[in-house]
């Protein structure tokens, strides 16, 4: 899969340009909003990340500009502010997602992941599998080595966002986002108790643990 | 500026104002000078003919009743009348004609041209010949004679032309006073907005914050627009006073948390390096800095809020579903911890407010109040509406703080002694504070130590 970087703060875009492609992604780096959209506009991309203050032409000029040219590739934008307006706009603008600086690399490439998915259209499989834990969503059973675990519907959430991203770290502001529908700075343990919680239902009686803690970024659920 | 451009000059309100005020006080001072000229030049008429008038009606009570013989007799009977005198019979012929002595080389033919009426009728003799200018008088007799007297009227038309002079004269100085009247006008009703310029201009290039424009006593316009426009300063002042606070306390407490994040990766460089201590120093920064960005945004979010720089997206909706929303939200972490938490509110309702900003408030709220009740304890969320404001109470069994740090725990980094060893920043109960302000509404806390602690928002409805 291919992304397009559009950053001109050099340590930013390399430690981006860096973990992509450690993640396994061909990445394309631009310095400036006209470079990239010319790029853009010619390359075919998965994804592209845009940073809003860009020399030459502002990111949200970029995106408005690939809009009408009826490129749809899925963009999240990266800014310094935080403010709601600022988000709304970009959103206007024809982004897809917004993330603000400073943000961990984490939260960057699942956020990737997630448009990219969005953006293929495929149909989610409504069985996951991953090690010997396997999940059937419609019926809502969960069950790891033959042994049926019983989970309440927050934790039914969590653990399907884990299966689905399998192997990707997750961030507290992701979780909160994606179980409970917030987006504020997470000061509370909400999500360490709600994990906690999920990781005594999957993997107590288990030698080996599919839920770890990253210090600092997150939580991942990778195969024992 | 006006000076080097000319077509600006003409368009400038002042030149505008003194050309109208010149026009309008030089018309009416025409008009004044012609009805003044009209009354005095008919009384002056009226005046100069009023003997030959009452000669030449004389004259024909003396024709009428004894004939062109006793006219005769009357009209020659003083040599030095200076009139004209002329009897027409009716066929047309002069039957009768006095000329004064100096006059004789009068010419009357114009005086034939005169019609038969049976009123006194004016004209002048423009065609006389003579130096003087004179006027005559013909009146009709009945039998279809006509009675003509004539006088010189040089007198009354020097006067007349005297006084049109001193009229057309007095312009010159009456268009220079509506001049000056003008500039007099344009500049005490321009006054106010000079002023207002200098004030901008001493805000604008002399960075004085605090300089407000002397608000008129005079005109109700002006002083509406002026201390409107005072009232945009102070609110400008406030903000960059208020963005002023919030740099300087931003800076400030950031300062400490950077401290130990800059400690962290500087011991971890000078210590014997292996790959372990690296990684665990690496962690330790990366938490340390997720620790500044939220402080950073609280931080912000408290300093806009107090200082009302704050965006706020007031919408009119309905509380209870969104207590419930937080309520659920803690559900685990409450029952982690042994915490019961009850509710008791009506299904609806309804304040103005902004609902994320809102939601930050109550989940500090739970938060701090599930944070300190111990195992087994419960907490109480209440909320009423009352007549203009929304009351949501959050009442827990918990620690309770003493009478001594109650009026601390709103200050922003402030930790109690209790709550040293629990996690977060000190700036919950700060923010809870400074949003409810920023939506002008109060909290309030009561609180026993030992027994608890009941944290209540007040919210106008």
């Amino acid at each position: 899969m291919r992304v397009l970087v559009i950053e001109d703060d050099k340590k930013i875009a390399s430690f981006i340009v860096k973990g992509l492609k450690q993640a396994g992604f061909a990445v394309d780096h631009a310095e400036d909003g006209e470079e990239g959209l010319s790029l853009a506009l010619h390359e075919s991309y998965d994804a592209a990340v845009v940073d809003i203050m860009l020399p030459k032409l502002n990111g949200l000029s970029v995106i408005e500009e690939l809009r009408r040219s009826k490129v749809n590739t899925p963009v999240i934008i990266l800014s310094a502010k935080r403010s709601v307006d600022d988000r709304i706009r970009g959103l206007e603008s024809g982004s897809d997602d917004y993330l603000t600086k400073p943000f961990s690399f984490s939260e960057l490439l699942a956020r990737i992941y997630a448009l990219i998915r969005r953006a293929s259209g495929a149909s989610e499989s409504t069985r996951l599998n991953v090690g010997n834990l396997s999940m059937d969503i419609l019926n809502r059973e969960v069950v790891r080595d033959d042994k049926n675990i019983n989970l309440q519907p927050r934790e039914f959430t969590l653990l399907e966002y884990f299966m689905r991203s399998a192997g990707r770290v997750l961030s507290k502001t992701l979780i909160m986002e994606h179980v409970y529908d917030y987006n504020f700075d997470p000061q509370t343990n909400v999500v360490d108790v709600l994990v906690c919680r999920l990781r005594n239902k999957v993997d107590k009686g288990f030698e080996k643990k599919m839920i770890h803690t990253i210090r600092g970024v997150g939580y991942v659920l990778k195969e024992p | 500026m006006f000076l080097k451009n000319p077509k600006l000059l003409f368009k400038s309100n002042s030149f505008r104002l003194i050309t109208w005020y010149t026009v309008f006080f030089v018309l009416s001072s025409l008009v004044v000078n012609i009805y003044a000229y009209t009354v005095i030049s008919t009384f002056i008429y009226e005046q100069s003919r009023e003997e030959v008038g009452e000669d030449i009606e004389e004259l024909k009570e003396i024709y009428l009743e004894s004939g062109t013989e006793a006219l005769h007799t009357e009209v020659f009977e003083d040599e030095n009348d200076p009139f004209i005198v002329r009897l027409v019979a009716k066929e047309g012929d002069t039957a009768l004609l006095r000329i004064p002595e100096d006059w004789e080389d009068v010419n009357l033919g114009q005086m034939n041209q005169a019609l038969y009426s049976q009123d006194t009728q004016w004209e002048y003799l423009t065609e006389s010949g003579m130096e003087e200018r004179i006027e005559f008088a013909s009146l009709g007799v009945s039998d279809g004679a006509m009675l003509q007297m004539g006088q010189a009227v040089d007198a009354r038309e020097e006067l007349l032309s005297r006084i049109r002079k001193v009229y057309i004269f007095s312009l010159i100085p009456i268009m220079v006073l509506g001049y000056l009247g003008g500039l007099f006008v344009a500049d005490r009703a321009l006054s106010p907005i000079r002023q207002l310029i200098s004030t901008l201009n001493s805000i604008v290039e002399g960075g004085k914050m605090d300089v407000r424009v002397p608000v008129p006593e005079t005109d109700k316009l002006y002083r509406e627009l002026i201390s409107l426009f005072n009232t945009m300063l102070d609110k400008i002042e406030t903000l960059v006073n208020g963005m002023r606070g919030v740099l300087d306390n931003v800076a400030h407490d950031l300062r400490t948390p950077m401290t130990r994040f800059r400690g962290t990766a500087e011991v971890a460089l000078a210590s014997e390096q292996n790959g372990e201590t690296l990684r665990e120093a690496l962690v330790d920064c990366v938490e340390e800095s997720e620790r500044i960005q939220i402080m950073l945004n609280t931080l912000m979010d408290v300093s806009e809020a107090e200082t009302g720089a704050m965006k706020l997206n007031p919408e009119r909706m309905n509380v209870a579903p969104l207590i419930e929303d937080i309520v659920d939200l803690y559900d685990y972490v409450a029952e982690e911890k042994g915490v019961t938490v009850k509710t008791g509110f009506p299904e609806e309702i309804y304040l103005t407010a902004d609902r994320s900003r809102l939601r930050q408030v109550l989940a500090n709220l739970l938060d701090n109040a599930i944070k300190y009740t111990p195992s087994g304890g419960r907490v109480d969320i209440e909320a009423s509406q009352e007549k203009e404001e929304v009351k949501i109470t959050v009442k827990d069994t918990g620690v309770g703080i003493s009478d001594k740090e109650l009026d601390s725990i709103w200050d922003r980094l402030y930790r109690g002694d209790k709550s040293r060893s629990q996690r977060g920043l000190g700036l919950g109960l700060s923010l809870v504070k400074a949003i409810v302000g920023a939506h002008r509404g109060y909290v309030e806390v009561l609180s026993k130590p030992g027994s608890g602690s009941v944290f209540s928002v007040h919210l106008p409805a």
